[in-house]
Parts: C-alpha cells; structure tokens; sequence
C-alpha cells in the first residue's frame, strides 16, 4: 500500500514510518501542510495519514481541499492529546477515521489496514464468507459448515465487522468504536468477553478456530491457511 | 506569588501616598466638577431672570438709555442750557423724567441735527427697563464731574462728534469693516496717521488703567469716557485687520458703565478708525454668587469627606500589603475585616472570598500534582523494571514484551483520563454536545456490560424506560462516566453480589446504580471525587489509578447534574450511586 504521512514532528513521523515499512508499505513523508497537499494531490496513494496541527496549512483545511477537489483517498486523522476532540469535525471535513496521539503503533496499524480494506472491498455484498463460516447479511443467519448458529443482534454485527475485516487485525477500541459506536475507554475487560461469547459459538468443537487474540493489540478472524 | 520583597515598600511609604494624593486630587476634581455644575444648575433654576440671556437686554437696554441721555443733553447745549449744573444732587430724574414725560422732546421741530435718531423705535420702549437703572446709577463718579464741571469754558458741542453720516462714509473707505452694522450704541474714533484724535464720539482710549481719565482733546465734551483698557489691546498690523480690546466705558451725563467691544481698522491715509460696541461683561449677577457660594460650601464638604476617604484608604492599602506579603508565605492568609459593613468592609470580604478560592485551587493543585509524581512514579518504576529484564535477558519472550506493552499502555490510559477530566472540567467538551436518547446509552451500556458481569457471577439486573429519554449533552461522555462506575462494580462488588442499574424517565431522570461491595465510608464519599483518591479499603482490591470518579463527578457537573453516592454502613454494605439530571 502507498501511504502519505503528513506529519511535522519528526520523531513522531519516523515512528510511524519505521513501523509501517515493517509491515510492507511505501511511505513517503512531508513535514508541512503545504507540502503535503501538493504531494497528495500529485495522486497514486492509497491512504493519506494527516496530522491535525500542521505548519502550513492545517490538516483540516488540506483534507478539505482534496476533497473539494473529488479526491477521494482515504484519510486517517492523527490528533495530539490536549486537543479539544475534533472528531466529529474531522469526520464531516472527509476524514475517515481519527486516532487521538499517544497511540499504540498496532493501534494506528490496524485502522491503516482496515481503512484500506473497506475501499477495495466497496461492493455491496449480501453474505460474507470464511472458511467454513457463512454470515447471510439478508436472513441475519450465521452458519458454520452445516450448524446454524443462533447470535444476539450485537453478536451478529460483531461477527460482521470482523468478517468485514477478515485476515486483519482489529483493536478493542475499533470494535467498541464500529461495533457498539461508542467513543470511549473501558477500564475493564468487557470487549474481550463479549469477543469470548461470540468465539464459544463459533469455535466450539472446531478444529480450525477462526477468531484469534493478537496479545496486546486485539483479534483477527482468519481462516487455516 | 510575586518575588519582589515586601520590605521595599514599608507601610505608608511615600510610592502609596503618591498614589492615594493622586487618586484623592481625582476625587476632588471630580467632586468639585460636580458641585460647580450642580450649583450653576440649581442657581439658574432659582433666578431665571438673572441668567445671561436676561443680562443682555438690561445692557442694551441701558445703553440706549444713555444714548436717550446724550440726546437729551444734545439738545440742551443746542438751547444754551449748560447740563453740568444741574448734576448736583437730583441729576437723574429731571433727565429720565424729563425724558419719560416728554418723548417727542427729541422731535421738536426746533431742534436741528438730531434727525438720525427720528427713526429710532427703540428710544421708544426705554420705560420698562426704568427698574433696574438705579443699580448701575449707583456708582459715584463724582470727580469726573467736578472736572468736566469745573472746566468753565465749554466749546459748542459738535454734532459731528457721534455722527453717523461720518461714521458711515469712514466705514466706506475702511477696507476690512464689512460687517459692521451701525447701531446708535455704538461709539467711534477717528485717529489721524499722528495718532491725534480727529473725530468721533470717543475722544480717546487710553493705553493703560493710569490713563483711563481724560478729558477730549481739543475741548469737545466727551459723550463717552474710557475708564479702562482690557489687558492686550493690541493696534492692528494690518491695515485691514481688525483688533479687539475691550474697554470699559463710563459717560459722563448719565453716570452709567458699560462695557464696549473696540474693533481698530487702519485707513488708507494712515489715519485709525476705532470702532465699539456694547458687549456684556461677565457680571457678578446673584446667580454667580450663589454659585460661587455654593462651591466653596461644596468644596469644604470635598475637602472634610475626601480626609476621611484618605485616611481610611490609606489603611485599607495598608491591609492589603501586609496580606499580599503574608501570601508569599506557605498558607493563604485573609485580611482583617473593618467590620462596618461599609465599603471598606464589603471588598475586604470579597478579597477574602477570591483567597479562598485560590486557596481551594491552590490545594487541590498541590494535591493533584503530588498524587501524580506519586501516583506514576509507580508504574514507571515497574516499566524501568521490565526494560531492565528485558535487557538482561537472552532473547525477550512474548510474555516480556506484552508486559512492558501493558504498563506503557496503562500510563497513556493514565495520561488519557487526566486530560480528559481536565477537558471535562474546563467545559471544552461542550462543544460535542447534542440531543440523544439517555434511555438507549443506558441500554447499550447494560448491554455491554452485561456479559462482564454474568462471567463474574454476579447477577445483573438493567432497567431502562421504555420511552426514550430526550437529554441534551454528550452520550460518549456519559458512556464513559457510566462505564467507569460499572468498572468500579465489577472490581469492588463482592463475589455473586447482585448489581442493579436503573434509569427513570421523568422531568428530572435519575441513574441509580447498587451493588453489594464494602461500599465507601460516609467520611470518605466526598474525597473519592478527587482525582487519585482511592478508598482505603479498595487499595488492595484492584488495580486502579484513582480517577474514574473525578471523571464522572467532572461529567456529571458539565451537565448540570448531581451525583450522590449513599450506602448503608452498618448492615449490608453495599453502595449506591445516584446521579439525577436538572429539568430540561
């Protein structure tokens, strides 16, 4: 994947560019908004990351300019702890989604893969599939090999989401966001249990579980290989 | 605090007393500014009749009268009859009277040379400002009498003196006199390129107060004397400029003062023509006296009262120092209240008032602060620690690894709560808010949580209205302040002690939220709100950096709701979290 970094902190800018070329990507750099821009506008990303603070011009103003300008690559906005949370403004102006600083590297990994999945798999479909494990979007059934497995309404987005996001790691903090739509931080455990719930449905008397615990990060549902 | 050293400013230092004479010269100005307005006001409420607009008229109208006069003395030398003799005791009122009971005297057919006044209707209405001549007669001008009286050989009069086809024609060649409307009042000169007296019904002006005697030159009987000379007379460089001087006149027939206006204009021979008319002097009127009277009564009050203001604020300054510089000490001090209730008393209490919110700030910053080196001088040491391992070990196992990742993880956390509460309590986080159901993110949270705490055994009980429940606000906020206090149920609830949250639908809903913990002292429900504060008897129970409840005490306050935490300490235990909303 190409991936622009806008981003003036420089520690912060080769973080994130050591770690993604650790995991395959191309990334180039720019350090100021203006920049930023025209290297964005020159094409052929696949993901822009923008800092909301930028020398130049602001994120805000730059993503808006791309997409005044019918650009459409995806964008993830990065924020710095202390700022009022923009969000929502962030959204509206054509972000597509928004990590509040400090954040952990897989945290910022996970919603790069998963802002890049959601593009290339822009078709509608009706019925989602794993391995053996088969998501009806229209009847709401879930199956898997020949079992129908009964699920809550939340245990059915849940499932949805991460076969939406299958071979790819999500954080708790994605699910809580896309799954239960909330902005918050639980304290405790409860994703993981509810993570749990749907996995003994899933997985049990499977040889082959789907659902696996990234330790740290978060869960990828995935087929054997 | 300030630095600088309270030393270099002892009481009463010359710096304060600079400052309070300074502030004292403003009150008196002001003071006195007020007392001279109100007193001209009043002084022209009382005596309407006195105020400058009725000054004008009695001028004027005195003037006329002296004009009435030197007719009347015109035509007296016209029939022979010496007028100074009859000056000796009763000169007036044989003239006025004479006047008054004849007014067509001055149409007598007999009498030649005074056809320039024929016309004048003024002359006409004198009767009425009779009553206020006798103030201006009087003045006793009696050497001048003697001297013009006593000067036997008396040349004819010359109608000339003050005639006004001369002074007409003068005007005409004066270049620069364009404006002058003659009037009858008016009185003239014409001096010639030597500066000798020509002409005109002025027979001379004088350079100074020593010379505001004279007599006319040249024997002509002056109709009107020149007793004084405002300070800058000032004789016109230009031929065409005009000067200005004002003089003080005085005739002689009738006794009577007046003030003119002489205008100078050079002419093109050389010669000067001087030009006057009446103007109104400022009189010292009734009006102004009492004004004048009324001032300096207000001004000994100013003076009396701004004594006491002076003394009193240089105490009060005083007070103030000596708090300011108590301050720079470790607790906040508090000034000595006058305890009068006045003035000095009220903002003493208000500066009181501000020491002890800045005292409460101030502690609480203290407190924070400490609980924060403190607080995270913890996990930091354990991090230390595990780098340590790390770096001692052969190859760093994934365990290792997820262990510093947590403890890293968990200081953001940290970091992420203060900064929020902070948001939260400065009222940064209005701006997300918006209308939304309270009902359903009751709901979603039950739901969310509902699964925690089947796993832990203790039954979970949610009730929410069927209705929605229309809050203005901000759901992610109270997602978090909800979740933070089932957090707290899950960590502190005893095993298989039952937990119920409920919402009530009503004007002003109410959350409750029970469980069955060892629930929070009576003494200590108010000190859980604060950041890091964590129950004595919760600190081996959980993990927990002491922050959950500020945070829901800072939401809570955000949205205007309350949020009391009730319990019963000698039975079962347990605690009871009850926040209720503020009507819409």
């Amino acid at each position: 994947m190409r991936i622009l970094l806008i981003e003036d902190d420089l520690e912060v800018a080769g973080y994130i560019q050591n770690g993604l070329r650790e995991s395959g990507h191309t990334v180039d750099c720019c350090h100021d908004g203006r920049d930023g821009l025209l290297q964005a506008a020159g094409g052929g990303y696949d993901l822009l990351i923008v800092d909301r603070g930028l020398p130049g011009l602001d994120g805000l103003a730059l993503v808006k300019t791309l997409r005044g300008a019918a650009d459409g690559t995806p964008v993830l906005f990065l924020t710095a702890l202390g700022e009022v949370d923009h969000r929502v403004e962030g959204l509206r102006a054509g972000g597509d989604d928004y990590l509040t600083k400090p954040f952990a590297f897989s945290e910022l990994l996970a919603r790069v893969e998963a802002l890049h999945r959601r593009r290339t798999q822009a078709a509608p479909t009706t019925e989602l599939r794993v391995a053996d494990l088969v998501l009806d979007l229209l009847t709401r059934e879930a199956k898997r090999g020949n079992d129908s497995i009964e699920l809550l309404p939340r245990e059915f987005a849940l499932l949805e989401f991460l076969m939406r996001h299958a071979g790819q790691v999500v954080t708790r903090t994605m699910l809580l966001e896309k799954v239960w739509d909330y902005h918050f931080d639980p304290q405790t455990n409860v994703i993981d249990v509810h993570v749990s719930r749907l996995r003994r449905k899933i997985d049990r008397g499977s040889e082959s579980p789907l659902i696996h615990t990234v330790r740290g990060v978060g869960y990828v549902l995935k087929g054997p290989p | 605090m300030r630095p600088d050293s309270p030393s270099r400013e002892p009481a009463g230092d010359p710096g304060v007393l600079r400052s309070s004479t300074f502030r004292l010269a403003l009150v008196w100005g002001v003071l006195i500014w007020g007392l001279t307005a109100s007193a001209l006001w009043v002084a022209r409420g009382i005596e309407p009749a006195d105020t400058e607009d009725s000054i004008r008229p009695e001028v004027e109208s005195g003037v006329d009268e002296v004009l009435a006069e030197l007719m009347e003395l015109q035509l007296e030398h016209f029939e022979g009859e010496p007028g100074g003799e009859e000056h000796g005791g009763e000169r007036e009122d044989p003239y006025r009277e004479g006047y008054e009971e004849d007014p067509d005297h001055d149409k007598d057919p007999d009498h030649d040379g005074d056809e320039e006044l024929d016309g004048d209707e003024e002359l006409d209405g004198d009767e009425e400002l009779d009553g206020d001549r006798e103030s201006f007669r009087d003045h006793d001008n009696g050497p001048d009498e003697d001297e013009w009286v006593d000067d036997g050989a008396m040349p004819p009069f010359d109608p000339k003196d003050w005639n006004r086809d001369r002074l007409t024609e003068l005007l005409h060649d004066a270049e620069g006199v364009r404006h002058w409307l003659l009037e009858d009042d008016h009185c003239w000169q014409l001096l010639g390129a030597d500066g000798l007296w020509l002409d005109g019904n002025l027979s001379s002006t004088p350079a100074s107060e020593a010379e505001s005697r004279w007599v006319v030159p040249g024997g002509p009987r002056p109709l009107v004397q020149v007793v004084g000379v405002e300070v800058d007379f000032d004789p016109a460089e230009e031929p065409t400029e005009l000067a200005t001087a004002r003089l003080e006149w005085d005739s002689m027939l009738s006794d009577e003062r007046g003030h003119c206006l002489l205008q100078e204009v050079r002419l093109g021979d050389g010669s000067k023509l001087r030009l006057g008319r009446p103007f109104d002097p400022p009189h010292l009127q009734p009006a102004l006296l009492a004004t004048v009277a009324l001032l300096l009564l207000g001004l000994g009050a100013a003076v009396g009262g701004s004594y006491g203001i002076a003394r009193r604020t240089v105490r009060f300054v005083g007070d103030l120092r000596r708090t300011r510089s108590r301050l720079e000490g470790e607790a906040l001090p508090r000034m000595r209240r006058p305890g009068d209730a006045g003035d000095f008393d009220h903002a003493t209490r208000e500066v009181n008032a501000i020491l002890d919110v800045l005292g409460g700030a101030l502690g609480s910053l203290t407190h924070v602060t400490d609980n924060i080196a403190h607080d995270l001088r913890t996990p930091l040491t354990r991090l230390q620690g595990q780098l340590d391992i790390l770096r001692r070990s052969e190859g760093p196992t994934e365990a290792m690894l997820s262990a510093v990742q947590e403890e890293a993880d968990q200081l953001v956390a940290t970091f992420n709560a203060l900064i929020r509460i902070a948001q939260v309590e400065s009222g940064q986080r209005r701006q997300g808010f918006r209308h939304f159901d309270l009902a359903l993110v009751v709901a979603d949270l039950g739901d969310l949580y509902a699964p925690a705490f089947a796993d832990r055994g203790m039954p979970f009980a949610c009730r929410v209205p069927g209705n929605p429940v229309e809050r203005h606000g901000d759901p992610d906020l109270w997602m978090q302040a909800f979740s933070n206090l089932l957090d707290n149920a899950l960590k502190y609830n005893d095993e298989g002690g039952a937990v119920e949250l409920e919402l009530r639908a009503g004007l002003r809903p109410q959350l409750t939220l029970r469980d069955r913990g060892p629930g929070i002292p009576a003494s200590e429900r108010e000190r859980v709100f604060e950041r890091f504060y964590r129950a004595e008897r919760h600190r081996s129970r959980a993990r927990g950096a002491g922050l959950g409840l500020s945070l829901v005490a800072a939401v809570c306050n955000l949205h205007g709701a309350e949020i009391q935490l009730e319990g019963d300490d000698s039975g079962e235990g347990g605690l009871l979290v009850r926040i209720q909303w503020p009507p819409p």
